[in-house]
Order: C-alpha cells, then sequence, then structure tokens
C-alpha cells in the first residue's frame, strides 16, 4: 500500500493565492462537480458495455448477413447495418473492447517508461540528468504524431504496432512532469531524512518520491487515455493502425466513409462514440486535475 | 540576444542527428530485404539484385552507408522513389504548394477562431459566452478530426450543397481548412482565457481600472497583451506541424499534400519518401520552436537571461 505523505499534499493545495482566484477555485469546483459525475457515468456504461458486450450485442459481430446491407437504423438494427450487412451496433459494443484496452496499454506503456526515466533524472541529478534531459529533449523535439508514424513505418500495422508506437510517443510528456515533480520531492526534508538512516536511493524513489509524484502522474495519464484512443482510431481510420475486420472504431468510421452518401449512420455512430468516450475521460481528467493536483491548473 | 539565439540553434543539433539517424535505420530496420520492396515482388537475377544494392550502397560497411546518407540528405538528395522511381526531392516538391496553402489556410481559422473564443470567454467568465466558448473548445480538442471533416462534408458539402467538397480553388479549401484550424481553436481558445484571468489580479491591471477606463479596453489593450503568448507557441507548433496536420485533413478530404503523401508512402513501404518526410517534418518542427523562442526573448526580455 503506497503512503502519501500529507506535508507535501498540504503544500500542494494550500498556499494563499488571493481571495479572488480562492473563490473561482471554489466557483469552477462546484461547477464541474455534477458535470464530473456526468462525465464518470457516462464513461462506466462504456466500460460496461464493452464488458457485456457478449451478453448485449443482438448479433455475432462478424457475422455478415444478419439484415439487408447499409439498412438504416431501425428496430431490428438500432445503428443500421454494413455493406455485409453486418450489425453495426454489435460491432461498435465489440470494438469498445478494442479501443479502450488499447488506450489504457498504450498509456501504460507511457507511464512506466516515462515515470522511470523521469524519476531517474530528476531524483538521481548529476549525469544521469543530463542524459535523461537529452533524451527527454530530443524526444519532445519530434513532433508528436511523427514518432508514432515513424514506429509504425517500421514495425509495420496491427494492434501491437499501435500500442507501442502511441505508447512511446508519449514517454517524454509523462518523463518531464515526472523529473519535475521529483525535482522538487528531491530537496524535502523527509528525503534528507531518510538518507540520513541510510535508504538507498532506489528505496527513497520507490517509497517517497513515487507515492508524492503520483497525484500529477494520475492526472495525466486520465487524459492521456482519451488523446490515446483519439490516436488510435485516428491511425485505424488512416489504415495504420488496426486492420478491418477487427471493430476498431478509427477503422469502422473508414469503412463507413464511402457510404457516407447512402448510409450516413456508418460513420456518425462510430465518430459519435469515440467524440463521447474522449469527452467524458477529458471531463473526468480535467476533475482529478482541480482535486489531485491544482498546481497543474490550466497548463 | 545573439548568443541566446545561438544557444537556442545549438540544442536543435542533437535532434536533427537523431532524427537523420531514425531516418537512415528506417531502411536498415524493416524487416526482410530492402531490395525486394524496390522490385515490389518482380522476380530478378541475383545480379540485377547486387545492382539495386549497389545503387541503395547497401553493400557497404554501415559507417559509411550512413554518411553517405547523411552528406546526400544535406545537399536535398534522398534517392528515388520505390513507387515511381521518380526523385524524392521531386515527389515532394509536387506536393507542397497543396500543403502549404492548406496550413496557411488552417492557421488563419485556428489562430483568428482561438484567440476570438478565448477573449469572448476571458471578458466574461462564467456567464453563459463563457460556457458557450468552453464548450466550443472543448468539442474542438476532443473532436476526432476526421469525424469533424466527415460531418462537415456531409452537411455542408453532400445535404446543403454549399460548399464543393473536391477540387481545387479557394471554396474547396474552407472546409479542410476548419478541420486542420479546429484542434488549434480549442487549445488557444482554452490557454487565451485562462491568461486573461491569470493576469487579471495584476496590478498594472488594476491601475488600468482605477485610471477609469472601461473593462473592455482593460481586458483588451493591456490583459491581452500577456495573453498572447500562447498565440506564438501555437502559432510556432501549428507552423512546425504542418505536415503532421495535414496527414488526417489531406486523407478525408483526398487532397494532395505531404501528409496524405506519407500514409501512402508508409503504406506502400516508400521508404525513400518516409525517410524524406521524416527529416522534413522534425527539421520544420525544430526550427518553429527555435522560432518561437527567439520570438519570446524578443517580446519578453527575462527570458533570455534564464
Amino acid at each position: 500500500m503506497m503512503h502519501v505523505k500529507p506535508l507535501a499534499i498540504a503544500e500542494r493545495t494550500g498556499g494563499p493565492r488571493g481571495a479572488a482566484a480562492g473563490r473561482r477555485r471554489r466557483l469552477t469546483h462546484v461547477h464541474r462537480y455534477p458535470l464530473a459525475m456526468f462525465a464518470t457515468a457516462v464513461l462506466g456504461m462504456v466500460v460496461v458495455a464493452a464488458m457485456l458486450a457478449p451478453v448485449l450485442s443482438p448479433y455475432d459481430p462478424s457475422a455478415m448477413a444478419t439484415g439487408p446491407a447499409l439498412s438504416p437504423p431501425g428496430p431490428a438494427h438500432w445503428f443500421g447495418t454494413d455493406r455485409y450487412g453486418r450489425d453495426l451496433f454489435s460491432r461498435l459494443l465489440f470494438g469498445a473492447r478494442i479501443s479502450l484496452p488499447i488506450g489504457v496499454m498504450a498509456v501504460s506503456v507511457s507511464v512506466v517508461l516515462g515515470s522511470f526515466l523521469g524519476l531517474a533524472a530528476g531524483f538521481l541529478g548529476g549525469r544521469v540528468d543530463t542524459v535523461g534531459s537529452g533524451v527527454i529533449d530530443i524526444m519532445l523535439g519530434f513532433p508528436p504524431i511523427m514518432l508514432a508514424l515513424l514506429i509504425i513505418a517500421v514495425l509495420g500495422v496491427g494492434i501491437q504496432n499501435v500500442v507501442i508506437a502511441i505508447g512511446v510517443a508519449g514517454i517524454p510528456r509523462f518523463a518531464r512532469i515526472v523529473r519535475g515533480t521529483a525535482l522538487a520531492i528531491r530537496e524535502h526534508t523527509y528525503i534528507e531524512a531518510g538518507r540520513a538512516i541510510g535508504a538507498s536511493a532506489a528505496r527513497l524513489i520507490r517509497r517517497h518520491v513515487l507515492p508524492n509524484a503520483l497525484p500529477p502522474i494520475i492526472v495525466l495519464a486520465t487524459l492521456y487515455v482519451g488523446s490515446a484512443i483519439l490516436d488510435t482510431s485516428s491511425l485505424g481510420f488512416l489504415g495504420l493502425g488496426v486492420q478491418p475486420p477487427t471493430p476498431e472504431w478509427g477503422t469502422m468510421l473508414s469503412e463507413g466513409r464511402e457510404f457516407m452518401r447512402y448510409a450516413p449512420w456508418l460513420m456518425l455512430f462510430p465518430g459519435l462514440l469515440v467524440f463521447v468516450t474522449v469527452v467524458a475521460i477529458n471531463l473526468v481528467g480535467d476533475y482529478l486535475r482541480a482535486v489531485l493536483d491544482p498546481r497543474l491548473k490550466g497548463r | 540576444m545573439s548568443r541566446y539565439v545561438l544557444r537556442k540553434l545549438m540544442w536543435t543539433v542533437p535532434v536533427l542527428v537523431v532524427a537523420t539517424t531514425c531516418a537512415f535505420l528506417v531502411l536498415r530496420l524493416i524487416p526482410g530485404d530492402p531490395v525486394n520492396l524496390m522490385l515490389s515482388g518482380r522476380p530478378a537475377s541475383e545480379r540485377v539484385r547486387e545492382n539495386l544494392r549497389a545503387k541503395l550502397g547497401l553493400n557497404r560497411p554501415l559507417p559509411a552507408q550512413y554518411a553517405y546518407f547523411v552528406l546526400h540528405a544535406l545537399r536535398g538528395d534522398f534517392g528515388e522513389s520505390f513507387a515511381t522511381g521518380q526523385p524524392v526531392s521531386q515527389v515532394i516538391a509536387q506536393q507542397l504548394p497543396a500543403s502549404l496553402q492548406l496550413a496557411g489556410a488552417g492557421f488563419i481559422v485556428g489562430v483568428g477562431g482561438g484567440l476570438a473564443l478565448g477573449i469572448a470567454a476571458g471578458l466574461y467568465p462564467n456567464t453563459a459566452i463563457d460556457g458557450a466558448a468552453m464548450f466550443l473548445a472543448l468539442v474542438g480538442i476532443s473532436m476526432p478530426g476526421y469525424w469533424i471533416a466527415m460531418l462537415l462534408i456531409y452537411f455542408f458539402g453532400l445535404r446543403l450543397g454549399w460548399v464543393p467538397i473536391v477540387g481545387g480553388g479557394l471554396p474547396a479549401l474552407i472546409l479542410p481548412a476548419v478541420v486542420f484550424g479546429s484542434y488549434a481553436i480549442g487549445n488557444l481558445a482554452r490557454l487565451v482565457r485562462s491568461s486573461i484571468l491569470d493576469v487579471r489580479g495584476e496590478d498594472y491591471i488594476r491601475t488600468a481600472r482605477a485610471k477609469g477606463l472601461m473593462e473592455r479596453v482593460v481586458v483588451l489593450r493591456h490583459a491581452l497583451r500577456n495573453a498572447l503568448f500562447p498565440v506564438v507557441t501555437m502559432t510556432g507548433l501549428l507552423l512546425g506541424l504542418f505536415i503532421g496536420g495535414g496527414v488526417i485533413t489531406e486523407t478525408v478530404f483526398a487532397r494532395q499534400g505531404l501528409g496524405a503523401l506519407l500514409v501512402t508512402s508508409i503504406l506502400t513501404k516508400d521508404y525513400p519518401v518516409v525517410q524524406a518526410l521524416l527529416l522534413l517534418t522534425t527539421a520544420a518542427y525544430v526550427f518553429a520552436n527555435v522560432l518561437v523562442d527567439v520570438v519570446y526573448g524578443v517580446i519578453d526580455p527575462r527570458i533570455r537571461y534564464q
């Protein structure tokens, strides 16, 4: 069980910033609360729908000719059917089992590797920091989408490579935040105390630095899941991500594109689902930021 | 000042070296023999293969290959496209004007729209105007670019027939520009709003108010000056992202341009083109970032001495 130093949290949330700032913060907090709760509920529904997809979906997502091809939304097919007569609603439900895990896994890659890099650079300092910061700066020097596309260009398309590409592209952003936090934490008295009783750097990082660096990591990770889902669907849409017939949301949109004039529901529903999911995640992330880490506000 | 610029320029060197190395390695890391890609499945004698390998320089030791690649890249020579046999520089030059057009138009829409929304929200915080502007901004950030594009095409192009969705000319540029700019609109609006709100408590704002200036003048003339910093950042980023930003927009609208070219060349495994675009994009991005830093240094002398 991680235990968070109350001292550090108090320092973070406290700090008088003028009555006006305080009033504004309280106001936005109150304003955001219902919206964030609503977003959490929406997100929960998407997650539950993904888990219960086999139970909830009326048809097999890959079964063809479940009805007439390109039939519009109706009682038999809530969201209509695609060109092979597959049921769009079922495919979207199963698509959530592809898109959500890819987003979470990609962000896990960014979080783990980014935190490792950031903690090492920020806490150990010295030559490690010189090299680590250099790596972070160089990675940040690349346009974000290029890093992902470069990896796809070398590894090829497919689910696993999408996770790697988006995950690696996110590393420098996590590393930068974590390094900054680690630098600040290093100066605290409890770290000095830990050193004085002979704790190793590894132990200090594991028991003291990491738990205190967690709030910003959690906030950033939440927001990144949203952008990772967006990026995954974009890659799928470009034909560079998950390949058909896998029902990934972006890939489905791209398949529906040529029938836009006659079957607009094929692009409407997958896009709407990506949009709603990403907005919900962003709102939850904004809320977490307001609650967990006011320092990051407005950044 | 010149030392500051020089320091910023020095920083580009390692990034460009790494980018060059990545570009170089792309062709060496892909599974299989690049010569097979050049032949795209056609049978060929060992002699022909040997010739092709020599042409790519693959028969030389790795360091020599690297030196060869870097020296030629510096001269803008990235070899020939696997797909068409054209020089890569020529392939890129053909697509560049379309990309620049899109980037220019998208930039105007993005910065104009973002500033307008951000100022509106900053002038009237916690009102319906603020709420509407921030909702639009959230939509711009969260909505997949390709989906915005398809909705716009469907409603304004197919249903209402207001704008052409294919072809050249200014009318056909409207929707792509909106899509290209949508992400910038969202980000910029949020940044401008929060910078305006941040400077509200500053002394010089209080002074301006004490002088009896109208609230609008206070915000537009005094608060906004500081709110312009994010605009500079966003401008630089957009300048650098004109290829990456075009990837989605150009594909959805079936436009020409470097983004579309990049997607096609990745899909067709046309690696010389991929290498060149990778380097070009990174260089554009890096130098745009330097430009941003230099402009910051000019606006705010404090930054130069950090």
